[in-house]
Parts: C-alpha cells; structure tokens; sequence
C-alpha cells in the first residue's frame, strides 16, 4: 500500500485518499469558445506519464482537502507533497535504472 | 401518531445495551453516548478569528481538541471544527462566513477506555496512536475497522470516536469481536 503524506493531516494509508488524476489542468479562459475538439482535449485528454508525474489526490477519510503531488508512475516513489497554490516543486531528474 | 412513534432513538438501538454489559471490564470497556449536541462549524479562508470570536473562544488548530466548558471542540482541518455538547446546547449563530450547522442526528459518540483501548483501536486502525505520535488532546479523522470516524484522545487511555450513523451498529459489532481478548 501506498504513504501518501497529506500537507495538512501527515502521513496516512493510501485507504485514506482518492486520486485525482493529473494536476494543473486549468479550466479553460473562455470555456464558450472552444470547438469540440478542444472542449473533448480538455475533459477527456491526459498525459500518459512514464516517470514522474504530476498529480491531484483527496484525503477523503481525513480532513477532505485536495493536493498535489509528484510521484513517479513506474516504481510508485513520492517526491512531493503540496498544497494548491503553493509554488510548484521542481521535477525530480530522472535516475536511469 | 402518539408520543411514543415520535421518541428519539439512538443509531446503536439495542446494540447499546449489548456493547456496554460486554464491553465493561477493567482493561476494556466502551459505551455509546447517545443524543449529544454534535455542530459542524466551517468558515471562509481568513474568517478563524470571526469563528472564534462567535464561539467566544481560541479555535483548536488542526489535530487537536479544546475543552470549552462542556462543550469539546475538534480541529478537523482548515476552517473545519466540530464540537459536542450535551443534548439541548443551543446551537450558535453563524454569520455571512462562518456556517454552524447542526449534525446531531450524523454521528453518534462512543467512549472507549481502559490501559487495553489503545490495542482494540489498533487492531482496525493504521494510525500510530502511541502517546508520542497521538497524545491526550489530540483528534483526527481516519478509518476504524474501514469505517470513517473522528476519533480523539481525552485522556491516557480513553478515547472518543464519532462514528456515523449508519455504520454506527457495525462498527459497535466489530469493537465486541476485537475486544475478545482484552475483557
Ligand atoms: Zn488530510
């Protein structure tokens, strides 16, 4: 199971969260003016990360606010941890295996 | 409809009874304190001083309690408090960004205590709630034997947890299964 490290509550089982798919997708300016295409690239679309990814999860089971946070989709490691609208943490370098 | 149709009942029903005469040992023991006065308070970003001037008092930060006569509040997160009173407290005003609500009827408290609470706890619950990690005074909101509950130390080996309704039989179920060993 995975830690997931909760900016305000601590470190917590994954049971505890929800995930929130890829994070910094922001909504679009004028949402009226999209055609299709890019109305479906924005609702649908998402990066197919191999490597660090950054991503949204809810502590559903604790304080119910959502964050971010930079894990790496093939080994599950964490990098980060944190809040919206706090400033973005570096990606980590990729380490070849 | 009578009088009787209309009485109040408490989500352990008779489950209650069952719990406490089980669940009564020196080590062990836990019971359901039904009909307390449960309120949810909550407030806009940057409001925490107008919630604690409405309550008429400092507001616990997040993961810990404060014991306003009578009355135990719980920091559950930002802008998010919860406070159980006894049955009939009237419920405060809230204001334009400060929302008080009354979720009596959501949860009901159960009180668990005895030097062997910490380890019925455990049995259904990942956190570390050693002192160290955990200590008097102290609350969270996590997963009980999978069920979502708040739970709060109130002294060094007692502890309240707010269990909702719904799962309040079942979690008062799987306490008189785990505690098997300790009574
Ligand atoms: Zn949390």
């Amino acid at each position: 199971m995975l830690s997931i490290c909760c900016p305000w509550c601590g470190w917590r089982d994954e049971l505890e969260f929800s995930y929130g798919g890829q994070a910094h997708v922001a909504y679009p300016a004028n949402p009226a003016e999209l055609d299709d295409a890019s109305w479906s690239e924005y609702i649908f679309f998402r990066d197919n990360t191999l490597g660090w990814f950054r991503e949204r999860w809810v502590h559903t089971a604790g304080c119910r606010m959502w964050f971010n946070a930079i894990r790496h989709t093939v080994t599950n490691e964490f990098a980060a941890f944190y809040r919206p609208g706090d400033p973005v943490p570096e990606m980590p370098v990729e380490v070849v295996r | 409809m009578g009088t009787e149709a209309l009485r109040r009942r408490a989500p352990l029903g008779p489950l209650a009874e069952e719990l406490e005469r089980v669940c009564a040992g020196e080590r062990f023991a836990c019971h359901q304190d039904a009909f307390r006065q449960l309120t949810e308070l909550r407030c806009a970003d940057g409001a925490e001083q107008e919630a604690a001037e409405i309550v008429g008092a400092e507001l616990p930060s997040i993961g810990l309690t404060a014991e306003l006569g009578g009355t135990l509040v719980l920091g559950l997160g930002p802008g998010w408090w919860m406070t159980d009173s006894p049955a009939d407290t009237p419920t405060l005003p809230g204001s334009a960004r400060v929302s008080i609500v009354d979720v009596s009827a959501q949860r009901t408290p159960l009180d668990l205590a005895g030097s062997a609470a910490r380890d019925v706890i455990s049995h259904g619950c990942s956190l570390d709630i050693h002192p160290d990690h955990f200590a008097v005074g102290a609350t969270t909101q996590t997963l009980l034997a999978k069920a979502g509950v708040m739970l709060a130390r109130t002294d060094v080996d007692a502890y309240r947890v707010w269990v909702r309704a719904s799962f309040a039989r079942y979690l008062a179920a799987w306490i008189i299964d785990a505690s098997l060993e300790y009574r």
